[in-house]
């Protein structure tokens, strides 16, 4: 009896000491350097048979044949008004271009899912990291159970929570900050902005990402699109920083020092 | 004989134990934050320094307090031009990090500016043809209880550190982080840069954990760029 007593002891002992990688990645594994395709894109492409019965063949035929059409946004009256208004090059509304190029500021969430630039995941017990090349973003999508915060300040990233739901990761973003463009084409959004994605690995080579937009101010009502993306083994983040050129174009110190040629010592 | 099978078991249980600890690399996750506040030097002493990066240290430093001084307009790209803080200067700001691992690669994850750097565990050595950016090029490896990282490919615009110390293009540095207990993680650095310095010195940085801690978003510029956009 005892020496039962003392296999079953030892036994727990050993599965209490096994590291089990299984735990500390629950749902799908979508870990690897990926990269949206098409690489650049104004706004969301619209949702397609290619999401529902996945094939490479079929997707690649797909964008040969058709483009990835972009979605209509359904805007409500004063975000269309706004978006003309940010379109008019003429006079003191200049001032009202994309604040990415304008402004250096983040491209902000979603809109990071439109540029194309390579990012890495990876995943712990508690949380999916997103490594973003562009702007060198992290975006932090908690699975560990929590809500979102009651009181949220705006911020450009807004605040992810995540699920699963078998192989699927459902995230729920709320907080982003209305100084951001929606997108690229700049399409306005309003302060109450909530993005579901449901993002899943369709076959070993692409990711694929489901989007439902909401918001009561910017959109007339819910509306869905798609964003793919094909993995790059191999690949590298590299260091990008918004306006990267303009910065080292402006006097950053280092080549003056009293306007004097200063001798190289010994 | 209940004796034999408990000192049998303990002796496999010690075992085990052993090659656990010799297989399981040092655990350096967590979020941190740099300890003493308002550090701006890795080192007490004077700087090394070359003729060149002396006068620019002094030029950045110059009666900083003078809008009209001719210091005003060399004063921290961090601030005026709203550019990254860069390596190693990121190590001294008053916001937490996190150190993230895995098997192939450290991430640290600074909360300042988000800038994240990738350290390579996978035996990989620096690109050839890197060029220069913010953060540079780290690769690193276990050497007992510290994580050795080794880095190049740093830009020359980004102050070295706080106070106004300037690298060349030529830097190379070395970063040994340890924790020395639970809560304390110590990093010493090494810099290299025939450019800038005299001779290769030596500093250090301490940090703390910061237990249940989180990276809060932060943007540099963040106030000014948000009061910009109408």
């Amino acid at each position: 009896m005892r020496f039962f007593g003392l296999v079953l002891a030892a036994s727990s002992w050993l599965a209490a000491q096994t590291p089990l990688k299984a735990q500390q990645k629950p749902g799908a594994d979508f870990t690897g350097v990926w990269m949206t395709e098409p690489r650049n894109m104004q706004t969301f492409s619209e949702v397609t048979d290619v999401a529902q019965s996945w094939s490479v063949a079929k997707y690649g035929d797909y964008i040969k044949k058709r483009g990835l059409p972009t979605t209509p946004v359904p805007l409500t009256p004063w975000a269309a008004e706004k978006l003309k208004y940010s379109r008019d090059p003429i006079g003191g509304k200049r001032n009202e271009l994309d604040p990415y190029v304008n402004n250096c500021a983040p491209p902000g969430f979603p809109r990071f899912w439109l540029i194309g630039r390579p990012y890495e995941v990876l995943q712990d017990s508690r949380r999916v990291l997103i490594l973003f090349e562009s702007d060198h973003w992290v975006r932090q999508i908690w699975t560990d159970g929590r809500g979102h915060p009651k009181t949220l300040t705006p911020t450009w990233g807004g605040h992810s929570i995540g699920r699963w739901e078998g192989d699927t990761l459902v995230v729920d973003t709320v907080g982003m900050t209305d100084k951001a463009p929606f997108d690229t084409e700049n399409n306005p959004h309003g302060p109450e902005l909530h993005v579901v994605e449901r993002i899943r690995r369709p076959d070993h080579e692409h990711l694929l990402v489901e989007f439902t937009f909401e918001d009561p101010k910017a959109f007339t009502k819910p509306w869905k699109a798609m964003r793919i993306s094909q993995l790059h083994p191999g690949w590298a983040l590299d260091d990008v920083v918004a306006c990267e050129d303009r910065l080292l174009g402006t006097p950053i110190p280092v080549t003056y020092g009293f306007g004097e040629d200063i001798p190289a010592d010994k | 004989m209940t004796r034999v099978w408990m000192k049998l078991a303990l002796v496999a249980q010690l075992g085990c134990a052993a090659l656990h600890a010799q297989a399981s690399k040092p655990d350096l996750s967590g979020v941190w934050i740099g300890k003493p506040r308002g550090q701006v030097s890795f080192s007490k002493e004077q700087l090394p320094m070359r003729l060149k990066a002396e006068h620019d240290y002094k030029y950045n430093t110059l009666d900083a307090s003078n809008p009209s001084s001719p210091g005003r307009k060399q004063l921290d790209p961090h601030i005026i031009n709203c550019a990254p803080p860069g390596v190693p200067r990121l190590w001294l700001f008053d916001r937490p990090f996190e150190i993230v691992q895995t098997a192939e690669q450290v991430v640290v994850y600074y909360e300042e500016d988000h800038n994240f750097r990738q350290v390579w565990l996978d035996g990989r050595g620096h690109p050839g043809d890197f060029g220069h950016s913010w953060v540079g090029h780290s690769i690193g490896k276990w050497d007992g209880d510290a994580l050795v990282v080794d880095t190049v490919g740093l830009r020359k615009e980004p102050w070295f550190d706080s106070a106004g110390h300037m690298n060349s293009d030529e830097l190379h540095l070395i970063e040994r982080i340890r924790r020395t207990d639970r809560t304390h993680l110590v990093i010493d650095i090494t810099a290299d840069d025939p450019k800038s310095f005299r001779k290769t010195w030596t500093g250090q940085r301490l940090a703390e954990l910061v237990p249940n801690g989180e990276i809060r978003e932060n943007v540099t510029c963040g106030d000014r760029i948000m009061n910009e956009i109408p």
